[in-house]
């Protein structure tokens, strides 16, 4: 590194903090730099909602995997190899003509990290946490998410240790498509509650 | 206890800001804040349940700071009230980084094995048992007040709802809090939101996961 870019960047307070944590955890012997770099590689690459859009896709595709997805979102989510912390309890909530579903963590951030990944900053922020719970119709709209006045709206607040996640309706003209591209239209904010495929492009993830 | 992170109906924070094409950590600090935090869990290390101390942390600086730098505090809290590193001990080291000091690495494949491990399907936990209420049945949350840590959101205390399913048992936030443990089952009641704000004129449902401690007949 020359000596021009060596001061380049001031490195933040919380950066200097976990450099000098992960330093001395490392020198205690009580974490591996490896294991680190694991865990991160792992959720940067391949624990993310390409898993959950696979899990919807096949629902679509598979009546009796729809309905073990159903009744045991954890014992479905295993059948694809996908499992884990924060999975251990994992509940699906099926969207119908009649009906749409949203997931939230008023009291902190619970996700389903082994089949979305980890959580968007606004699903972690306090006026997502604060809103989706009183008013998800206004929240929805600024997603772009229109739904008509006579759909049932059921909010799913994640305060135990049951995480959520939502199968969304195969949208119409799909019928040419395979399970691959039909993930394709599956995007996170469909499982979470805040898109719906086909209608809304969401924020891309 | 009843902090700022009961956040759910709260007014005035303004609108949601998605991200477009947000990656999955912003800076490399956040990614190894998280992968320490699974590693000492994946471990057994010298940490516990990170909630208690996030809702610990004072109001202000809550609000103020970022998902990841607050799980950077609960890091340290818990680790210096293990008596595994003391604050100063970070600022020291701190002090040697601005000065040019690297990071120690070592690997251990062991670990590695551990952390991925914590990654996979696991077999399924104990049976559902020993519920009081039934499906269908009114309850009403019960208006508790403890400034230990709990898991029964301020919106819907002392409001009736209907149990719309069973869930298993499940440790008790306030047993973790106090560094005991114990089960009690736990329970999906479903709210409605004229319930909820009755002023408000909304018509969706809310549905809260409760543990059986929360809950009393309704009636």
């Amino acid at each position: 590194m020359s000596e021009g870019h060596h001061h380049a960047r001031e490195k933040s307070p919380s950066e200097l903090r976990t450099m000098a944590l992960e330093a001395l955890l490392v020198e205690r012997g009580l974490i591996s730099t490896d294991a680190v770099d694991a865990v991160v590689e792992q959720f940067q690459n391949e624990i993310g909602p390409r898993r959950g859009a696979r899990m919807v896709a096949r629902a679509w595709v598979d009546p009796a995997y729809r309905e073990r997805l159903l009744a045991d979102g954890t014992a479905a989510a295993a059948e694809m190899g996908y499992g884990g912390a924060q999975g251990e309890r994992l509940v699906c909530v099926a969207n119908t003509p009649d009906t749409h579903n949203a997931i939230v963590c008023t009291l902190c951030s619970c996700y389903p990290w082994p089949v979305l990944g980890v959580p968007p900053v606004w699903y972690k922020s306090p006026p997502y946490r604060a809103r989706m719970v009183r008013e998800p119709r206004a929240v929805l709209r600024e997603f772009g998410l229109e739904l008509p006045e006579t759909t049932a709206i059921r909010i799913w607040d994640s305060s135990a240790e049951v995480r959520y996640i939502v199968l969304p309706m195969r949208p119409d003209g799909t019928e040419h498509l395979d399970e691959e591209g039909l993930a394709d239209l599956v995007t996170r904010d469909c499982m979470i509650g805040v898109a719906v495929p086909g209608v809304t492009e969401g924020v891309a993830a | 206890m009843d902090g700022i992170h009961d956040m759910g109906g709260m007014q005035g924070f303004g609108a949601v800001a998605p991200e477009p094409g947000e990656p999955p950590f912003h800076e490399r600090w956040e990614g190894r804040v998280f992968g320490m935090s699974l590693t000492l869990w994946a471990t057994g290390g010298p940490i516990g349940v990170m909630r208690p101390q996030l809702e610990r942390i004072e109001t202000g600086r809550y609000l103020a700071s970022s998902y990841y730098e607050r799980w950077e505090h609960a890091l340290e809290v818990m680790l210096a009230e293990r008596g595994v590193l003391a604050p100063a001990d970070v600022d020291r080291r701190v002090e040697a980084l601005r000065a040019g000091g690297q990071v120690t690495e070592r690997s251990d494949p062991a670990m590695v094995e551990a952390v991925l491990a914590d990654m996979r399907p696991r077999p399924p936990g104990r049976p559902d048992g020993g519920h009081r209420f039934a499906v269908g049945q009114p309850v009403r949350v019960r208006r508790i007040s403890t400034a230990v840590h709990n898991r029964c959101p301020r919106y819907v205390r002392g409001v009736a709802g209907v149990v719309e399913r069973l869930l298993a048992p499940d440790w008790l936030p306030e047993n973790e809090d106090l560094g005991e443990q114990r089960r009690a089952p736990c329970y999906t009641v479903s709210f409605a939101a004229a319930d909820l704000w009755p002023d408000d004129g909304a018509d969706h449902t809310v549905l809260v996961d409760l543990w059986e401690t929360y809950l009393e007949e309704a009636g």
